[in-house]
């Protein structure tokens, strides 16, 4: 029963902790700019992390390594700092994205300026990762990320063809802004497979001793987890596509996006797409600020856990509260949250290589993972993801940023 | 309507370097004017949940003032593009400036919460938004 429950928390955990600020926006855009066409993208996003997660779950269970610390151990430091400093960077945008995520949830409800919430905000995730324990945020911030579920509840109440919602699982190019379509496409992609995604979970299943015994529940955790995750980045879209679309509303504020649920759910619809941007950018910068605070320890070969008190890995908690208030500063600055939080998961794509293919060294290497190496086509699935994100937005970014069409 | 990274003057400025040649009217006008429109409608969304009490006055007064502010960026990049002497460019940037005035005032409306004032703006901010949609860009 105890097994049973641990597994059960741990897919509800990765299930309500899927909606943060990039899944939200991404999708919220894609349905309102491109009906149901982009549903294939969260689909295949979906499938890529749920691999990876597995993969750095295994690692993790059978190497009791994290992710960042096998790399540095098997490549060396000189080659490690390369996806360091490349993930380090991207984990500083995208908590800036998360804390500004925050801020304009309180900012929906109160009509207040957005740049009053940042440093509360800040602080508020700051005390949580000084005063709390890597289950509390696990779990408890998580299991109030399952409020996203009322995407899931607005799809059905607005009552969709399904058969037009499935014919978008399929690929198809748009007939007109090709750019922007791959734009959203590579968007969803970064939001999704997010690198500090994998040194976490791996870090995570360290923190809770996972061993070969685990692997099952790894496994299913991964699978069914990032599985109805992505489900409610579906909603999302399937409620942007059926609500904004028809209105010609193509999303470009949270404003505009938070206008979506109110058709479906009335005077809840606001507070409910709040309350779901807030709690997920809150558990998400949680996170990340955590994943930075664990690669720099592991890199250095420093004490790191969030279960011991700040005075037994004082550098540990030094970074995290660094990173925490850099992230403010980069929001403060005046910077778009939505564009930045576009930029941020762009971007993550075309790291995205750098950071996976070194893992996928290991995961093939019987030193750290013994008779549980990649199957071809485990491999094989995360190569044709990451490289075909990879090529498409070395072509899209820069075409967007220029105007493209 | 792009909701990327947005096509800033210095980017507009890049890209005309690099490609060597004048942007086409017709498309400034297009993306100005799906913008707009799509910055109209979610007024009117907004407007729409007001009134059946589903929105807060503060979030719609907020919604709109952000709907102004995207008209006046949609104005602003044809105000700033080259081309400006088109006489296209200048009516669709001409629209867009009234459909902002009309948003700032029914912003205003919600804010004092006169359903009257709000609907007679709502309905000049349609004609003003089905003269674009029919205009330089159609």
């Amino acid at each position: 029963v105890k097994n049973v429950l641990k597994l059960l928390l741990g897919v509800v955990t990765s299930f309500a902790g899927f909606i943060e600020v990039g899944s939200l926006s991404t999708s919220a855009q894609a349905g309102s700019a491109f009906g149901f066409q982009l549903l294939w993208a969260i689909a295949l996003a979906a499938m890529g992390v749920a691999v990876l997660a597995e993969m750095a779950g295994r690692l993790a269970a059978l190497s009791r390594h994290t992710v960042a610390a096998a790399i540095r151990e098997h490549f060396g430091v000189h080659f490690y700092s390369v996806p360091f400093v490349a993930e380090a960077l991207l984990d500083v945008l995208v908590l800036a994205s998360e804390i500004g995520g925050i801020a304009i949830a309180v900012r929906l409800l109160t009509g207040t300026a957005l740049l009053w919430w940042v440093l509360p905000a800040a602080l508020l995730v700051w005390v949580l990762l000084w005063r709390g324990t890597f289950g509390m945020i696990e779990n408890g911030v998580s299991l109030l990320g399952l409020v996203s579920l009322c995407f899931v509840v607005a799809v059905f109440r607005l009552h969709p063809h399904w058969s037009d919602v499935a014919h978008g699982l399929l690929p198809t190019l748009p007939t007109h802004h090709h750019a922007r379509y791959g734009f959203i496409a590579v968007s969803i992609l970064g939001a999704t497979i997010s690198p500090y995604l994998l040194n976490f979970y791996a870090s995570g299943a360290v923190e809770e001793k996972w061993s070969e015994k685990d692997l099952v529940t790894n496994r299913l955790v991964s699978g069914l987890g990032m599985g109805f995750g992505s489900t409610i980045s579906m909603a999302v879209l399937v409620t942007s596509a059926l609500v904004l679309r028809p209105r010609g509303i193509a999303v470009e504020s949270y404003e505009q996006a938070a206008l979506m649920l109110t058709p479906a759910l009335g005077r809840w619809g606001l507070v409910l797409f709040a309350a779901s941007l807030g709690v997920g950018c809150f558990g998400a910068a949680l996170e990340i600020a955590l994943n930075f605070a664990y690669t720099v320890a592991q890199a250095a070969g420093w004490n790191w856990s969030e279960d011991l008190v700040p005075r037994q890995d004082a550098r540990f908690s030094l970074v995290y509260t660094v990173v925490v208030g850099v992230a403010a500063l980069v929001i403060l600055s005046g910077i778009d949250p939505l564009r930045l939080t576009l930029l941020s998961m762009a971007l993550t794509v075309i790291v995205l290589p750098i950071v996976v293919f070194p893992f996928l060294v290991l995961l093939n290497d019987e030193a750290y993972v013994g008779p549980h190496t990649n199957t071809r086509v485990g491999n094989a699935v995360i190569v044709l993801i990451v490289g075909a994100g990879f090529l498409m937005a070395l072509v899209v970014v820069p075409l967007q940023i220029l105007g493209g069409q | 309507v792009t909701g990327g990274p947005r096509r800033g003057p210095a980017a507009v400025a890049i890209a005309l370097a690099l490609s060597g040649c004048a942007p086409d009217p017709r498309r400034t006008i297009g993306d100005a004017t799906e913008g707009a429109l799509s910055w109209a409608s979610s007024a009117h969304l907004a407007v729409e949940g007001w009134t059946d009490r589903r929105l807060s006055t503060r979030f719609t007064r907020a919604a709109l003032e952000r709907c102004q502010r995207g008209l006046e960026e949609e104005r602003a990049s044809l105000a700033s593009a080259p081309d400006l002497a088109d006489a296209r460019v200048a009516t669709a940037a001409r629209e867009i400036a009234e459909m902002s005035a009309l948003t700032a005032a029914r912003g205003e409306a919600v804010e004092k919460e006169d359903p009257d004032a709000v609907a007679r703006s709502a309905a000049a901010l349609s004609a003003s938004a089905a003269r674009l949609r029919e205009g330089p860009g159609a």
